[in-house]
């Protein structure tokens, strides 16, 4: 009978992985694209068949990124079959209505307003607090920074937020160059990226 | 005898364009067009007066009649109308009852680049039914310089007439086409967000009113030009029935309607109302970068159709593309001219619409 080796590391080796393993760990953490939003635990979002997306607010330098952003949105929910998102006309009329004066920080009173006039389940407010190039050194690239909120039009609460951020300078551009993606590319993928947060 | 190349290829644009355009014994013969002064949705001067005039030539030429150009200025003047874009009930009525014809040729220039290389896009639509307008008939053309390089290059025009008769003639040509059907859509330029709702079906061809599309973009007309590229592929649609979108904006301007953040219910009931239509569509240009200094063209746009019995969206896209989109080796492929990538694009687009439900 063989007796088989037993494979033993020494202790440097094993304190070595540990503290490799825990640091990739650390780094990783600190990579995470996905933030994790707000989702009310009592609120059923089933319930949700109809929304208004409102204009988004702009921080930007970009004059359009709210609108740029706000259209994709409506699209993109609207593409995925869950809900109704109403047209961005019918929107503007009942905000002119209801005399909302921000359209991205409405008041509770606004949001049940609002929500009677257009009809809707819920209201989505936005704002883009980046949209461009930005620069390091002698790179370049796009950048997308968005976060949205839903209110629930029947008590005018926040139900659901979350934020997304895509693009910027990453490995291979301050290696390479390159310029990064597109800017409608990485627009589209910030809003998937909310979206997903939401399903 | 000799003959100059330039004049021998003069000679054979006009034989192919004589060639095209026989007259279809299929498509119900219209006995006098009247052509409106071109529509310039350029940003700069274009010699209007001569693109006239060889518009005039090429359907004569196909065996068109056409009203004599001093007695279209004639009702234009006495009728004070200044708009050429489309024609309204009112103006097709009078049209018809003053001059004796029974169609409204509307002719659109979306780009016009005379130095090298040169780039020229046109829509041509045909209103007919005086008392109900709507666009029967189309045509397009969006041509540039480099389209056929060939082998070293011996396929660049350099001479921008021939290519201006040859994009007039590509448009005549499409025009009097007696298919009429759309081109077939390529994959490339399908929308990037698309919705359909189950519930859009053409069990019967939908009256469909096409209204302005609103525009972001910094380059002025590019609303009016999307518009005009889904009016000219929309007309060829068996499905649909186009009103001219002189009709919508004769009716918004009548009630006052001012669309700044998009049509609003209530705008769209008065619309659905006047216009008998089953359908509105509308849009936005959130991008439109005409190809210059060597680069492509970069076109971002949405779409969405409103239905007048349930008062909702019942399909929308989200289209955006660039010249390049597709390309892999040494540039083959590339579109130059932003109105053909345009036109892919809303082609790509309305392939996405639903056939027409045979009962």
């Amino acid at each position: 009978m063989v007796a088989k080796p037993e494979l033993k590391l020494s202790a440097k080796l094993t304190h070595a992985l540990r503290v490799g393993l825990g640091a990739l760990l650390f780094f990783l953490a600190g990579c995470s694209l996905a933030k994790e939003g707000y989702r009310d635990p009592n609120m059923d979002f089933s319930s949700v068949q109809t929304i208004a997306v409102l204009p988004f607010a702009n921080l930007s330098r970009e004059t359009n990124a709210g609108d740029r952003l706000r259209d994709i949105f409506s699209t993109s929910l609207l593409a995925t079959g869950g809900v109704y998102v109403l047209p961005s006309g019918e929107v503007a009329r009942g905000m002119a209505r209801a005399n909302v004066g921000t359209a991205a920080t409405p008041s509770v009173e606004d949001a049940i307003k609002l929500g009677g006039i257009l009809k809707a389940d819920a209201l989505i407010t936005g704002v883009v607090r980046e949209y461009g190039e930005m620069r390091s050194g002698s790179t370049s690239a796009n950048v997308v920074a968005v976060s949205v909120q839903m209110l629930e039009t029947q008590s005018g609460r926040t139900v659901w937020n979350a934020t997304s951020s895509r693009g910027g300078i990453g490995f291979s551009d301050r290696l390479f160059g390159g310029g990064g993606q597109p800017m409608n590319d990485i627009s589209e993928q910030a809003v998937n990226d909310l979206i997903n947060q939401l399903f | 005898m000799t003959l100059s190349i330039s004049s021998f290829k003069q000679l054979m644009v006009l034989l192919a364009g004589f060639l095209c355009f026989v007259p279809s014994s299929a498509a119900t013969p219209l006995q006098q067009v009247a052509i409106l002064p071109v529509n310039n949705l350029t940003t700069l001067p274009i010699p209007e007066e001569r693109l006239q005039i060889l518009l005039r030539d090429t359907l004569q030429q196909a065996g068109v009649s056409v009203l004599p150009a001093k007695e279209t200025a004639l009702f234009l003047s006495q009728h004070r109308l200044r708009y050429t874009g489309g024609i309204d009930r009112k103006t097709a009525m009078a049209l018809q009852s003053e001059t004796g014809v029974d169609g409204v040729l509307i002719a659109k220039v979306l780009n016009y680049k005379e130095t090298f290389p040169g780039r020229i896009a046109l829509t041509l639509t045909l209103t007919t039914n005086a008392d109900d307008p709507r666009i029967r008939q189309s045509g397009a053309a969006a041509l540039t310089a480099r389209d056929n390089p060939g082998l070293f290059e011996r396929g660049i025009l350099h001479d921008f007439k021939v290519l201006e008769v040859r994009a007039v003639n590509e448009a005549v040509a499409k025009l009097l086409s007696p298919s009429g059907a759309p081109g077939a859509a390529r994959q490339r330029y399908a929308p990037a967000l698309l919705y359909r709702d189950p519930d859009l079906t053409f069990d019967r061809p939908l009256r469909i009113a096409l209204l302005p599309f609103k525009n972001r973009s910094p380059r002025p007309y590019a609303g009016e030009i999307i518009a005009a590229l889904f009016a000219a592929q929309l007309a060829k649609l068996p499905q649909v029935i186009l009103l001219d979108p002189g009709t919508a904006r004769q009716t918004m301007l009548a009630n006052r309607l001012i669309m700044e953040g998009g049509v609003s219910l209530d705008q769209a009931q008065t619309l659905f109302g006047d216009l008998q239509a089953d359908l509105l569509l509308t849009g936005t240009v959130s991008e439109y970068v005409e190809a210059e200094n060597g680069g492509v063209p970069r076109i971002l746009f949405t779409a969405q159709l409103l239905e007048q019995r349930t008062r909702r969206i019942l399909w929308s896209i989200e289209s955006r593309n660039s010249g390049s989109d597709g390309v892999f080796f040494f540039e083959l492929g590339t579109v130059l001219n932003p109105c053909r990538l345009a036109e892919e694009m809303v082609r790509a687009g309305l392939a996405t619409l639903p056939p027409r439900k045979e009962s």
